[in-house]
C-alpha cells in the first residue's frame, strides 16, 4: 500500500481511487468484449439467412416421357454457393398428365432429407434411409415422414418442362422454403 | 442467512480447482516503482496475440487452403461475409501491430536492463517468441495464395534451400512436392494455423510463469523503487488502456486503410516485380551486397546471428549494473543495431522499380569515359551462334525484369533497348561488370548478380545485347537460300514453320474456305488482290499503312531473311479460282477493317468465366492495359470505342455488376469489330483478364473491392466504437463524481 494512505481519510480517497480504477476496467474490457464480440458473431451467424432466388431451370427432354408414370428427370443447375459455383444435377420426380400438365416433385425426403426412389413393382416412394414411403400422388402411407412429399414450382412452355429448385426444411409438417 | 449465489459458485470452485490461488499469483504483485505505462508493451503483445488467435481462427470460418479457391475465398470473406472486412483487417493490421509492440518491448527490455540475472529464462523464452513471430510474418502472407503469397513461397522456400547441409531436406519439408504448388499451400497452411499457436502459446507460459517468478524489474533509480505498486489494478488499469487504445487503432487501419488485394497468383506472369513484406525489407537489403554463393549469408546467416547475439546477450553482458548511462557501450552497440534494421527497412521503401535509390547520381557517369560497344558484324557463323545462344540465356534470366521493346515497362529493370540506345551508350565492360556485380554500380540494386554464368555465356549475352542495339535481331536458324526440286525457295519451308509459330496462324487461314477467324483467309485474300512481293513486306511490318484500322501486329521485328521466308512460302500456296461469293466476303471483310463498327453489346454467351469472380489488382491491370489494349483503345483510334470513360450503358455503380458488364466482351470478344477474343490461353490468363477488369473499373470510378455486405461500414463502425468510448468515459466520470459526492 502506498505511505500517504496511513490516514483514515487517505486510505478511503485510495479505495475509491481503486474503486474508480476497477470500473473503468470493467467498462472498457465489456466495450472491447462488445466491439469484437459483436462482429464476430453476426460474421458467423449472418450469413446463414442470405439466400439468392434460383430462377426457372430446363428440363430437357419432356416432351419425350411417357404420361402418367413416375419419371425421373435430371437437371443441370449452376449453384452458387459462398464462394463457389458448381454445376450441380438435381433430381426430380415428374408425372406428366398432359403434354401441358405434370406434378413435379422434390426427390428429397420429407423426413431427414435422404433421395426418395421410385419403386416400380410396388408403385411407391420409398426412402432408404428411415422407411417413408408415399403413394404416386405424394402422400405419406407410413413411416416417420411428417408431410407429403414436396412439390417443385414448374411452367410448361413451348413442350419444355422448367423447374424452380427449391430446397424445403425437413422434420416438419409444414412445407417452409429455406 | 443464505449465501449469495455467486459465493456458492466460488466456494464450489474453489474446494475444487485453486481458482483463487491462481489469482492471487498471477494478479497480486508489487511493482518496484509502481505502475507504468512503459510496462504496458508486454501486455499489448499478448492482447495482440489473442487478437491474432481469435480472428485467426474466425477467418477459419470461411478461408480454405487451396491453390484453386483461397483467394476466392478470402475475398468472399472481405467483401461478402458481414463484419469480414473487420476480422481480416484486425488479423492484417494486428500482425503489423504485433511486430511493432515486440520490437518495441524487446527495446525496453534492453534499455532496462531486465534480461540480466535472475530473469535470463524470460529473455530466453521472449527471444524464442521473436523467432516464432517471425516465421507467423513468414507464412501468413502466403497463405492467401495471390501474386504477393505465392512470391512469398517461391522466394522463401528457395533461402530455406540455400541452408548448409539441411537445405534440401527443409525444403523438402516445406514443399512437399515437386513444384511449389497444393501440398506446399497445405503444409504453410498447417505450420501457421496449427503448430505455430501451439508452440507460441506454450512459449507464451513460460515466458509469463518465468516472468511472475521474479516480477517487474523496476526503475534502476534506487531512489524511484522505493515506492510500489499493485499490479492489480493499477498496473492492469494502464495495460487495459493501452490495449483498448491499439484495438481502435486497428479498427481504424482495417475502416481507413485495408489490406491490398494483389490479385491471384499467375506463374507465368512476368509482369509482376515480388517485393518482401515490410518487415522482412531490412534482409531483403541487407543480403545485396552478398553476392552468388554469399548472398545466403544474407538471407539466413544475418538472421541467424541477430538470433544468436539476442540469445547469448544474457550470459555475454554480466555486468549487474541496470542503468543505461552506466552501460554506454552496450547500448551504443544495440542504437547501432537498431539504427541499421531501420535504416535497411527505410531504404527498402524508398527503391524505385528500377532498382535505383531516389536521387542516386545518373545511370552512366562511371561509363561515360569508357569506349562504346564495337559494331558487329553478323555475318560472322561464330558469332551468330553466340547471338542465338545469348538470346535463349536473356529468355532464361533477364526477361524475367527487362523488356527489349524499347518501350517503358512496369517491370522492376529498365528497357534494356532503351538502355543502349542512351548516349553514351554503355560498352561491353561495363555491362560485364554490370552483371558480374551490379552493386558495383548501382549500390541497392536488387538486381542479382550474375557470376555463375561462364565467361562464354557472358560474351553470348553481350553479343545479342550488342545485335540489339544495332536494331538487327538476330536469325536463330540461318535460312538456306537454295532453290529447292519443285522450283520454290527452300525458304518457303522455314516461311511455313515461322508462320506456324510467330502468330499468323492465330489469325488466319489458308485452307481457301472462309472461317471466322480475326484475319482474312491467305488464300482468298491472295487470290482476290494478288499483290506483289513489296505489298506483303509492306504489310507485315506496318499493317496499318494498308488499313488504317487494322488490328494486326507490326512484324517488323523479323529479321530480313525471315520475312522473305514468309513471302516464298506465302507464294507457294495455291491460288484457286473462286465463287464471287467467297471474293465478295474478302472485299467486304477488308472494308470493315476500313469503317469500324460500332461495337454493340456484349455476345450472347452466359458462361460464368472465373475471371469475373477474382477481385484483380487495378495497378498491374494498368500495366497488362497498357501492353494488350492500349493497341486499339487509345485517343488516336477515333472508330474504336474509349474506355475512360466507358460507354454509359455498360457502367454499373457496383463493383460486381460492372465485371459481369465487360467480361464477356473481354472474353469472347467480336469478331464484328475484329477484338480478339482474350480468354484464349495464348492471350491472357484469367487473373490478368481480372486485373484488367479491376484497372477498367478504377478508371471509370468504381472500386473492384468494394464492400458488399459490410454489417455495419468499416468508418462508420470506427467512430460509433469511439462516439461509445467517449460517451461511456464521460459517464463512468459522472457517476463517480456524484458518487464521492454522495458520501461526503
Amino acid at each position: 500500500m502506498n505511505e500517504n494512505a496511513k490516514t483514515p481519510d487517505n486510505k478511503d480517497k485510495n479505495i475509491d481511487r481503486r474503486n474508480f480504477i476497477k470500473i473503468i476496467i470493467g467498462g472498457l474490457s465489456g466495450l472491447m468484449a462488445l466491439s469484437l464480440g459483436w462482429p464476430m458473431m453476426s460474421y458467423v451467424f449472418k450469413p446463414l439467412y442470405q439466400k439468392k432466388y434460383q430462377g426457372f431451370v430446363k428440363v430437357s427432354g419432356f416432351a419425350f416421357i411417357p404420361e402418367n408414370i413416375v419419371t425421373n428427370m435430371g437437371f443441370q443447375f449452376m449453384q452458387e454457393d459462398s464462394f463457389f459455383k458448381l454445376d450441380q444435377v438435381h433430381h426430380v420426380w415428374v408425372i406428366k398428365h398432359a403434354a401441358d400438365r405434370a406434378t413435379v416433385y422434390s426427390s428429397i425426403c420429407t423426413h431427414l432429407g435422404c433421395r426418395v426412389d421410385w419403386q416400380v413393382d410396388w408403385q411407391k416412394f420409398v426412402c432408404p434411409c428411415h422407411g417413408s414411403v408415399f403413394s404416386a400422388d405424394g402422400k405419406v402411407v407410413s413411416g416417420p415422414a411428417p408431410r407429403p412429399m414436396d412439390t417443385l414450382l414448374h411452367k410448361i412452355e413451348g413442350g419444355e418442362l422448367y423447374v424452380q429448385w427449391e430446397d424445403f426444411k425437413s422434420g416438419v409438417p409444414q412445407k417452409i422454403e429455406i | 442467512m443464505k449465501k449469495p449465489f455467486l459465493s456458492k459458485l466460488n466456494t464450489w470452485v474453489n474446494e475444487r480447482f485453486p481458482l483463487a490461488k491462481f489469482l492471487v499469483w498471477s494478479l497480486h504483485e508489487e511493482i518496484p516503482g509502481g505502475a507504468s505505462f512503459s510496462y504496458t508493451l508486454g501486455s499489448a503483445a499478448l492482447f495482440l496475440f489473442m487478437i491474432q488467435v481469435l480472428t485467426g481462427l474466425w477467418q477459419l470460418f470461411y478461408y480454405v487452403p487451396t491453390v484453386d479457391h483461397a483467394y476466392e475465398s478470402l475475398t468472399y470473406l472481405r467483401r461478402e461475409v458481414p463484419f469480414g472486412w473487420l476480422i481480416h483487417g484486425l488479423h492484417y493490421w494486428g500482425a503489423t501491430a504485433f511486430t511493432v509492440v515486440v520490437g518495441l518491448h524487446v527495446m525496453r527490455v534492453f534499455i532496462w536492463g531486465a534480461y540480466k540475472k535472475p530473469r535470463e529464462m524470460v529473455w530466453l523464452a521472449g527471444v524464442s517468441l521473436l523467432f516464432l513471430t517471425a516465421i507467423f510474418m513468414l507464412t501468413g502472407p502466403i497463405l492467401p495464395w495471390d501474386k504477393s503469397g505465392y512470391w512469398a513461397a517461391k522466394v522463401g522456400l528457395n533461402i530455406a534451400a540455400s541452408t548448409p547441409l539441411i537445405g534440401s531436406l527443409i525444403q523438402a519439408f516445406l514443399q512437399g512436392s515437386a513444384q511449389v504448388g497444393q501440398v506446399t499451400l497445405s503444409r504453410i497452411f498447417l505450420i501457421h494455423v496449427a503448430l505455430l499457436p501451439i508452440i507460441m502459446a506454450l512459449m507464451v507460459m513460460v515466458h509469463l510463469i518465468a516472468f511472475r517468478q521474479f516480477g517487474s524489474t523496476g526503475p534502476w533509480n534506487e531512489q524511484k523503487r522505493k515506492k510500489t505498486g499493485y499490479f492489480w489494478p493499477d498496473q492492469i488499469f494502464k495495460d487495459v488502456l493501452v490495449a483498448f487504445f491499439i484495438l481502435l487503432l486497428l479498427i481504424g487501419l482495417s475502416a481507413f486503410s485495408p489490406a491490398s488485394y494483389t490479385g491471384i497468383s499467375d506463374p507465368t506472369d512476368v509482369t509482376y516485380a515480388p517485393k518482401p513484406e515490410w518487415n522482412f525489407l531490412f534482409i531483403y537489403q541487407s543480403l545485396k551486397p552478398f553476392k552468388g554463393q554469399w548472398e545466403r549469408i544474407g538471407t539466413l546467416g544475418i538472421p541467424m546471428t541477430i538470433l544468436l547475439i539476442l540469445l547469448s546477450l544474457p550470459f555475454i553482458d554480466r555486468d549487474e549494473k541496470r542503468n543505461p548511462l552506466q552501460r554506454i557501450f552496450v547500448m551504443s552497440c544495440g542504437a547501432i543495431f537498431v539504427g541499421f534494421i531501420l535504416w535497411m527497412t527505410y531504404t527498402g521503401f524508398t527503391m524505385n522499380a528500377d532498382g535505383v535509390i531516389q536521387g542516386q547520381s545518373s545511370f552512366y557517369q562511371q561509363s561515360s569515359s569508357q569506349l562504346t560497344l564495337l559494331p558487329l558484324d553478323s555475318k560472322d557463323v561464330e558469332q551468330r551462334q553466340s547471338i542465338a545462344q545469348g538470346r535463349k540465356l536473356f529468355y532464361q534470366d533477364c526477361s524475367e525484369c527487362h523488356t527489349i521493346n524499347g518501350k517503358q515497362n512496369g517491370l522492376q529493370g529498365p528497357d534494356l533497348l532503351m538502355v543502349l540506345s542512351k548516349t553514351p551508350a554503355p560498352t561491353r565492360d561495363w555491362i560485364k561488370r554490370q552483371l558480374i556485380s551490379p552493386q558495383q554500380h548501382f549500390a541497392f540494386t536488387p538486381m542479382p548478380s550474375f557470376n555463375y554464368l561462364g565467361e562464354k555465356d557472358i560474351t553470348s549475352l553481350l553479343d545479342f545485347l550488342q545485335a540489339l542495339s544495332l536494331k538487327e535481331p538476330m536469325v536463330i536458324n540461318p535460312i538456306p537460300k537454295k532453290l529447292s526440286e519443285d522450283g520454290h525457295l527452300e525458304s518457303y519451308k522455314a516461311g511455313k514453320e515461322l508462320f506456324r509459330t510467330i502468330g499468323c496462324a492465330g489469325c488466319h487461314t489458308v485452307t481457301g474456305q472462309s472461317m471466322d477467324t480475326l484475319g482474312p483467309d491467305l488464300v482468298q485474300a491472295l487470290s482476290v488482290r494478288r499483290p506483289d512481293r513489296q505489298w506483303l513486306k509492306d504489310q507485315m511490318v506496318s499493317p496499318n499503312e494498308h488499313f488504317s484500322n487494322s488490328i494486326m501486329p507490326s512484324y517488323g521485328y523479323l529479321h530480313k531473311d525471315q520475312i522473305t521466308a514468309l513471302m516464298d512460302y506465302l507464294e507457294t500456296l495455291e491460288v484457286k479460282s473462286y465463287s464471287p461469293s467467297s471474293v465478295q466476303k474478302v472485299l467486304s471483310q477488308e472494308k470493315q477493317n476500313e469503317n469500324f463498327q460500332q461495337y454493340n453489346g456484349p455476345l450472347a454467351q452466359e458462361d460464368i468465366t472465373p475471371a469475373n469472380r477474382i477481385v484483380g489488382e487495378w495497378e498491374h491491370g494498368q500495366v497488362l492495359y497498357k501492353q494488350y489494349c492500349m493497341i486499339c483503345h487509345n485517343p488516336d483510334r477515333k472508330n474504336i470505342p474509349s474506355l475512360t470513360p466507358i460507354r454509359r450503358d455498360l457502367y454499373r455503380d457496383n463493383a460486381d455488376d460492372f465485371v459481369q458488364q465487360i467480361d464477356p466482351i473481354i472474353q469472347n470478344g467480336s469478331p464484328r469489330t475484329g477484338m480478339p477474343a482474350f480468354k484464349d490461353p495464348q492471350m491472357l490468363a484469367q487473373a490478368q483478364i481480372a486485373d484488367i477488369e479491376a484497372y477498367i473499373l478504377h478508371v471509370n470510378g468504381v472500386d473492384r473491392t468494394q464492400i458488399i455486405n459490410p454489417g455495419i461500414k468499416p468508418k462508420k463502425f470506427f467512430y460509433m466504437i469511439g462516439v461509445i468510448f467517449i460517451v461511456m468515459s464521460v459517464c463512468i466520470g459522472f457517476f463517480c463524481w456524484v458518487f464521492s459526492m454522495l458520501r461526503r
